[in-house]
């Protein structure tokens, strides 16, 4: 099955590129096909990976690519990227089939095919320039989707829009350079780009210094994509500005290749390096949380909302990550993929009401729309229950890991239990903001003047049923999930990850 | 046989409410009903089951999760505590189900939809979550349905989302118990880490065979405390239920009275044994009850609405239950097995269960005769409505505790307990024994007043006019003379348990082997109860129906309002933080996002300055190059 | 064999006078003279250094007679002397079209391009 994972790489690529030749009715209408067959591959191989076990890596491919730099082109999929890669291709899928009723444009469907191909080849990356590269080739055509068809009703207009778009480029390409950086030394110390030979040393043949440095670097740089605290400005207005195929893809996907690459490579290659670094992450990931939540207790547009939210949430995961605990480790992938679920299905409702209202500001939606607009009003309250951390929905379980795994850190130091409260804490701004979410725009007298406006169709309903699905059973059965990254945190945490 | 039993009775429920919502108004209604008979057949089965066959300590429901070296195993148990419970949330359940097709019927006005398929859907929604909490053999599945349960209990007191206070309650209740939910968060992470575990059986043999460090278990029982204290609306995260009664009135009587609150009590007594190794916890717990025991006790006195009055009065016999099962640790271990010194906290829970939800409903039913809820409107039902009379007659005195009812029993077996624990000679026990009998004479006294007010009365029922705020949608806004059948069956339904109860006590199972009651007390507290109703009935002789007008106007002002305690939260807690808000909004735009905002004038500046050093003239230049020279070389000399 | 004091101190010597030629004059063609100057200081380091053995400096002490048969030295001169015959061609055909255009040949007279230059523009008219 070695011709699995190019195949999944290639195809969302060759789509996008063929795409923008073809007429656009017919255009989008490929889109979805292409990223169905993406979809159907991504299975294939979490079920092929699944079948030999998550533990270890699996379906590898290597061919030299530039061999005078060393660079392979080394694919392979373990418990890690497998979640990561069915999540970007059922996401891929539900937006093109977005894309065929609203705005179809054959070129936007093309930019959502490229971001597909780099998000799933950053996934499946196992060497460190192979991985630079995918994560980059993601920032261009995201550059593109808010550059072309972002929102220029806000106050501003195009200044804001292009404001938004540069705001994401140059803060990613800032990140992306540190990392570069980072990357350089190691292979400079190591004499080695291949991730699963440098995943094996476990930053042997690097000083501690070394690692620091490198993991300070590394850090730095993916945590500009995550976002972490107090570099996360660029997404509220990237997130504004977008259209919904864009805010889904960027909450749903490219927020989710930061972490990943925390979890690939900074925890496994720079175990020591990462654990003197970890204090910092752990406080700047709860900062996070209580920051976004508290200015989200008094922001008033409802996209922005949820990008400062998906700050907060972003917080377990880094904690998780900054734990370096088994548990933290596996609540901070499980916290990825729930909030992919949920921020793409909150960015689909979202979308859905600014297309119909003109405005994402809270007093212009709002109130009452659980009478105005019943089944966009539900969906709106899922995704909201769902983002404060209810037990039973999926966002819950890694938040209740993540903080898990702080509580019984090591690498966090006498830092380990604030951390923990302090994020619990966070769970309860959750449930503030949202709730006055749904105070002012779900619950209430509808106004006279906002009557008649078309409730979900069936199509958007079909696009999200998907989500709400996933939102719900993630939340009840977590053993399935759980058990693919249960064995694999193991290799990657130094010492197998046993606590002392 | 039991695990089918227990399983169907989360899952009818569940499925009734998927089905309920998709299937639309036609069939709501028969879903709701029919998913609550269904739970209540499957609770009946399975407590007969238990009996029989034994209690099943685990069945495997929501697969495990493993995670490090722990295994969560999300599976459910089945015993007679279960059991019991399950009966009561499901006859319960069954009651408001079939109660609310005739209190929500129809559309509703425009203004104020009835939105009856969400209602049911959300009801069956709590049943089931309930039942999770219930059933629940591992506290991480006992903690989805415990917020599930927060969720449902959110969703019904907003449910009138027309009106501002019903948000605001809604907001605040949920809120509040989540404050004390990121204790049960919390106290799950400490018991993952420190224990390796969250199955209760385990916890409870780890706890008791010293398995665990004391710390632990001290701060896991503390944090537990806290969700316990925000879900059962105990001193001080009480402010939430009082407001809660914004909901529609069958919800209260379900969520806000019978079921919901008095799960934070079971909690504590599936974990007595674990609980009963650090009796630190619980002498904590035993204060809390103690306060909000007389605290509630005395606000209910002073209420001018019925439903608030009866809202006190949930909070204070919480407390009772709450109480019951703190002074476990003073008492003696009779039979060995722990959970029987639970015994009377479960009986009170069971009882009041009964006669709490016979009250709402018949609240609910007065409340549709007068459109109001202001005891101000009210009086005079036993002339006009002489059968609900009599089934809120005697609802109030299951809540007074007047033999035989059955509040009686379960209530003097807590003073017992107290009593017991008293005699052992610790402060604990007093503590609980001398609020518990100061509020029986208080409960005695609000139960008499409402009785006053509402059924005796000089004047027949007058219909509040013309009144906005009336609290379910009718045709006309003058109340209806009539009280539809399906409303005033569940009442005799419920009036069954509320006077039978004490029969339980003369074959009990196994779970209430714990209960004794002392003579003694028993005759104390009957006749401080009796005295109390006497005097607050008497009142009318008086002149007035409210004994209440008989307090001085402030201190009845700060009864009324429960002490400020409302406001005093609302300085120490609501308005730091959204002044915390308002900072933080104000420092993420003109700090954090400053620095990013300002690279694009820095560099502007820094090219500004940077070319005046491009004279023009060449030979200027050529300095720079012999600079650039002399120290390369200079470095090189250094450096090699 | 000479001392190696006497190439170094002409090396010197040569660099110092093309250094102050390009600081201190202000004709055109003295500056590039001064440069020419500077090259060849260069060039005079390059051959004597190519003379040392291998190990330079050092090697000498051990009196090892070893050459790099590709006499690096000479080669970089050569290639050296190319560039500055194409340099001062360039050069000097600049310093011509100067004076036809401006009829002076001093360079404080042209500084356009330069920031601080009174009559800057940011386009040419």
């Amino acid at each position: 099955m070695s011709w699995l994972l190019p195949a999944l790489v290639l195809v969302p690529f060759a789509g996008a590129l063929v795409l923008p030749g073809l007429p656009d009715r017919f255009a989008v209408r490929a889109g979805v096909g292409v990223a169905l067959v993406t979809l159907a591959l991504a299975v294939l191989a979490t079920y092929e990976t699944g079948t030999t076990g998550f533990g270890r890596m699996q379906l590898e491919v290597r061919t030299d690519w530039v061999p005078a730099l060393g660079l392979q082109a080394h694919l392979g999929m373990d418990g890690v990227s497998a979640p990561l890669v069915l999540l970007t291709g059922l996401l891929s899928v539900l937006v093109c089939l977005y894309l065929t009723r609203v705005g179809p444009d054959r070129n936007l469907v093309a930019c959502v095919l490229a971001v597909t191909g780099g998000s799933l080849a950053t996934f499946t990356a196992l060497d460190l320039l192979l991985f630079f590269i995918a994560f980059e080739t993601v920032l261009i055509p995201m550059w593109l989707v808010i550059r072309i068809w972002g929102d220029t009703t806000q106050p501003g207009g195009t200044a804001t829009r292009n404001d938004a778009a540069s705001r994401f480029v140059l803060y990613t390409a800032t990140g992306s350079a540190l990392m570069l950086l980072g990357i350089i030394l190691v292979i400079a110390r190591t004499g080695t780009s291949d991730l699963t030979e440098l995943i094996e040393r476990g930053g042997a043949g690097m000083s501690v210094t070394t690692q620091t440095v490198a993991a300070g670097l590394i850090v730095l740089g993916l945590a500009v994509k995550t976002p972490m605290w107090p570099l996360h400005t660029w997404l509220p207005p990237a997130h504004t500005i977008a259209p919904t195929a864009g805010s889904v893809l960027l909450a749903g996907i490219l927020l989710k290749l930061g972490t990943y690459g925390l979890v690939r490579v900074a925890v496994p290659v720079l175990p020591a390096g990462l654990q003197n670094v970890a204090p910092w992450l752990g406080g700047f990931a709860v900062v996070g949380i209580v920051w976004a939540g508290l200015a989200c207790l008094t922001e008033r547009d409802l996209k922005r909302l949820v990008a400062l939210s998906s700050v907060a949430h972003m917080g377990f995961v880094l904690l998780g990550v900054a734990s370096m605990t088994p548990t933290g480790l596996q609540g901070a992938l499980y916290a990825n993929i729930a909030h992919g679920v949920v921020s793409a299905l909150l960015f689909f409702v979202v979308g859905a009401l600014k297309d119909r209202h003109h405005s994402a500001d809270l007093s212009v939606l709002g109130p009452g729309l659980r009478d105005r607009l019943p089944r966009l009003g539900w969906l709106l309250t899922l995704g909201a229950v769902a983002g404060l951390g209810l037990p039973g929905l999926a966002v819950f379980w890694g938040e209740l890991l993540a903080i898990a795994g702080a509580w019984q850190s090591s690498a966090l130091g006498a830092l380990d239990r604030p951390y923990a409260v302090i994020a619990a804490v966070g769970t309860a701004i959750a449930a503030a903001y949202w709730l006055r979410v749904l105070r002012l725009i779900w619950q209430g007298t509808p106004p006279a003047d906002q009557a008649g406006l078309p409730d979900a169709t069936h199509h958007e309903t079909v696009v999200v049923l998907p989500l709400v699905v996933a939102t719900v059973v993630l939340g009840l059965l977590p053993g399935p999930l759980l058990s693919t990254t249960a064995g694999v945190v193991r290799l990657l945490l130094p010492g197998g990850g046993v606590v002392p | 046989m039991t695990e089918s039993a227990a399983i169907l009775s989360i899952v009818l429920p569940a499925a009734s409410a998927m089905l309920g919502l998709l299937m639309g108004r036609d069939w709501a209604r028969d879903w709701a009903v029919l998913g609550s008979l269904g739970a209540l057949v499957a609770a009946i089965a399975e407590l007969v089951l238990v009996g029989t066959d034994g209690p099943v300590t685990a069945f495997g429901f929501l697969g495990r999760a493993q995670l490090g070296g722990t295994t969560i195993d999300l599976a459910l148990r089945s015993d007679q505590l279960s059991a019991a419970v399950a009966v009561l949330v499901a006859l319960v359940a069954f009651c408001v189900q079939i109660y609310s097709t005739a209190y929500l019927a129809g559309e509703g006005t425009p203004d104020a939809p009835t939105r009856y398929p969400a209602y049911a859907a959300t009801v069956s929604l709590f049943t089931a979550a309930m039942m999770l909490v219930v059933h629940s053999a591992d506290l991480v599945l006992l903690l989805i349905g415990w917020e599930v349960m927060g969720l449902a209990s959110y969703l019904l007191v907003g449910h009138h989302s027309e009106r501002a206070s019903a948000r605001a309650a809604a907001a605040k209740a949920f809120l509040v118990t989540r404050v004390g939910d990121i204790g049960v968060v919390l106290a799950v992470v400490v018991l993952i880490a420190g224990a390796g575990t969250t199955s209760i059986s385990d916890l409870n043999r780890a706890a008791t065979e010293n398995e665990i460090g004391h710390g632990t278990v001290l701060t896991a029982g503390l944090l537990l405390l806290a969700g316990v204290v925000g879900k059962s609306a105990q001193f001080p995260l009480h402010i939430w239920l009082p407001d809660a009664m914004e909901g529609p009135t069958p919800v209260s009587a379900l969520i806000h009275a019978a079921t919901m609150v008095a799960a934070g009590v079971f909690l504590m007594a599936r974990l007595l044994p674990l609980y009963l190794t650090v009796p630190g916890a619980l002498q904590t717990g035993a204060v809390l009850a103690s306060i909000s025991m007389v605290g509630a006790a005395l606000a209910a006195l002073a209420q001018t609405d019925l439903k608030r009055l009866l809202a006190y009065s949930t909070i204070s016999q919480v407390a009772y239950m709450l109480g019951a099962v703190c002074v476990a640790s003073d008492r003696e271990l009779g039979s060995g097995d722990p959970t029987a010194l639970a015994a009377p906290g479960v009986l009170h829970l069971l009882s009041h269960g009964a006669f709490k939800a016979l009250l709402f409903l018949a609240a609910g039913c007065i409340v549709h005769i007068v459109g109001s809820t202001a005891l101000a409107d009210m009086g005079g039902l036993w002339r006009t409505h002489r059968s609900l009379a009599v089934l809120f007659g005697i609802g109030l005195l299951g809540l007074a505790g007047i033999p035989p009812f059955g509040g009686f029993w379960s209530k003097e077996a807590v003073l017992s307990a107290a009593d017991e624990a008293a005699h052992a000679g610790t402060w604990v026990g007093w503590t609980v024994l001398v609020a518990g009998v100061l509020t029986i004479v208080l409960t005695g006294l609000y139960a008499g007043r409402a009785w006053a007010i509402v059924a005796m009365g000089r004047d027949p029922v007058l219909p509040a006019v013309g009144d906005a705020e009336t609290e379910e949608p009718h045709e006309n806004p003058h109340g209806h003379s009539q009280v539809p059948v399906a409303m005033m069956l569940p009442l005799y339904l419920l009036a069954i348990p509320t006077v039978a109860f004490g029969l339980v006590l003369l074959t009990p199972f196994d779970l209430l082997h714990g209960v004794e009651i002392q003579p003694g007390t028993a005759i104390t507290g009957a006749l401080l109860a009796l005295s109390g109703v006497g005097w607050a009935v008497s009142a009318p002789r008086l002149g007035t129906p409210d004994i209440a007008v008989a307090l001085p106007v402030r201190a009845r002002a700060l009864l009324e309002n429960a002490f400020y305690f409302d406001a005093v939260i609302r300085a120490l807690v609501v308005r730091p933080v959204l002044g915390l808000a308002r900072t933080v909004q104000m420092l993420e735009r003109d700090v954090v996002d400053a620095y990013v905002r300002a690279v694009r004038p820095t560099t502007e500046i820094a090219g500004t300055v940077l070319r005046r050093t491009q004279t023009g003239l060449a030979t200027g230049y050529a300095v720079w190059v012999l600079v650039g020279a002399v120290v390369l070389t200079v470095a090189g000399m250094v450096l090699v | 064999m000479i001392h190696l004091l006497g190439p170094a101190v002409l090396a010197a010597a040569l660099a110092g006078i093309g250094v102050y030629g390009i600081l201190a004059r202000r004709n055109a063609v003295l500056v590039l003279i001064g440069a020419e100057l500077l090259l060849n200081a260069a060039n005079v380091l390059l051959v004597t250094a190519s003379a040392l053995p291998a190990g330079g400096l050092a090697g000498l002490e051990h009196s090892q007679t070893y050459h790099d048969p590709l006499i690096p030295g000479q080669v970089m001169t050569i290639f050296v002397i190319t560039v500055a015959a194409a340099e001062i061609g360039l050069g000097l055909a600049i310093v011509l079209l100067l004076f036809r255009a401006r009829g002076t040949v001093e360079l404080t007279a042209v500084r356009e391009l330069g920031e601080a230059s009174p009559r800057h523009t940011e386009t040419p008219s």
